[in-house]
């Protein structure tokens, strides 16, 4: 019985903490992106407007993850929290006054360990960016600033075209001066490196 | 009493350290032209391999100094007021992840760099106030964050230019 309740604790754990991740991350690039203005990144054709969008995302995320135990049944702290323990408690909806410790579990009974917190940070990040990506196709054609005859490439081109334009420039970009720019970028290698010191050792 | 509720909010596993990953992968994307980008994402680059070199020191001295959590050694002379962790006190393993982001974005931004630097020792703060840490384990895992981050930073100017070449091969794919 104890498993089984662990078990589905970390499950919620897990779920609650995706949508908290992917809500943040979507709302930090969303941030991010106005700032350097990637419009093939941004949600809504507008800068302000994606700036605005991406701080409520991150309030969103939080919001929704701090309060969820007020309406949702969990293994919530239940004011076993006072005591430190996080063992034995009831399965139910939490208090207001119990909220701040409500998501405080150990790993060991349900909570969730550091690499996950890490892996489902990176999972939830790349989603994040898919879906700004896809959905900013519509968003470039909306606001039509669409240039593929510009020969910026990376995330440089997400400013005028949405990204799957900017991959396909990327990579005929990357394609024709690839060798080259690494070969510039291995003579600005400053002398102490390791490089430019295997370069010397093979010229003596 | 709200202080508490505040603490335990500041001091829960799931905050800071996703409050710190958010602006680190926010700030592979910030940047009005290549050479600012660049910097940014180089200190993506420094954040990310310092926080796995940080966790493998912590993992070493774990294994050699197995310092018992202030909750266990003092008793009931304190008051817990978050879960009982199982793991080592020292180093704390949380701030040594949050500091080496925070010096990482500082070598490339200073403004935004302190921002975190000081979210960092709220945090800090935060976990020794809610009885999880004593002061020394939150100051040792800031150093070893600090120390990882600028070693990083080294060894990738030593590797010059295979980071930015790195970062070239991914500009490519339309990620950098």
């Amino acid at each position: 019985m104890m498993t089984e309740q662990i078990e589905s604790a970390s499950a919620l754990m897990v779920r609650d903490y995706l949508i908290l991740a992917f809500l943040v991350s979507l709302g930090a690039l969303q941030i991010a992106v106005s700032i350097s203005g990637l419009r093939g990144l941004w949600l809504v054709p507008h800068r302000v407007a994606t700036r605005t969008l991406g701080v409520l995302l991150v309030i969103l995320g939080i919001g929704f993850y701090v309060f969820a135990p007020l309406w949702m049944e969990g293994p919530w702290a239940a004011g076993t929290v006072i005591d430190g323990t996080s063992e034995g408690r009831e399965w139910g909806l939490a208090a207001s006054s119990e909220i701040s410790g409500a998501r405080n579990l150990n790993d060991i009974h349900g909570g969730m360990a550091g690499t996950a917190y890490a892996g489902f940070f990176i999972f939830s990040a790349v989603l994040a960016t898919l879906f700004s990506a896809a959905v900013g196709i519509f968003t470039v054609r909306l606001s039509a600033t669409d240039s593929a005859g510009d020969d910026s490439d990376g995330l440089d081109a997400m400013k005028e075209s949405h990204a799957f334009s900017a991959l396909t420039r990327s990579l005929r970009v990357l394609w024709r001066d690839g060798t080259d720019d690494a070969r510039r970028e291995l003579r600005a290698a400053p002398r102490w490196s390791i490089a430019a010191q295997i370069e010397r050792i093979r010229r003596n | 009493m709200m202080v508490d509720h505040l603490a335990r909010v500041i001091a829960s596993d799931y905050l800071m350290p996703l409050a710190f990953s958010a602006v680190m992968f926010a700030t592979w994307f910030v940047g009005s032209d290549i050479g600012e980008r660049r910097r940014f994402q180089r200190s993506t680059l420094i954040g990310a391999t310092a926080i796995g070199v940080s966790n493998f020191v912590v993992d070493l001295i774990d294994t050699s100094i197995n310092r018992p959590r202030p909750f266990v050694e003092l008793g009931d002379s304190m008051q817990l007021i978050f879960y009982r962790s199982t793991d080592p006190s020292f180093p704390a393993n949380p701030m040594v992840v949050v500091f080496s982001v925070a010096m990482a974005v500082w070598l490339a931004n200073r403004r935004l760099g302190w921002a975190l630097m000081i979210a960092a020792s709220l945090y800090a703060l935060s976990r020794v106030y809610v009885g999880t840490f004593y002061p020394t384990d939150v100051i040792g895992g800031a150093v070893i964050g600090i120390v990882a981050a600028l070693c990083c930073w080294f060894l990738l100017e030593l590797l010059r230019p295979l980071p930015e070449i790195l970062l070239r091969l991914l500009r490519g794919f339309g990620v950098a």
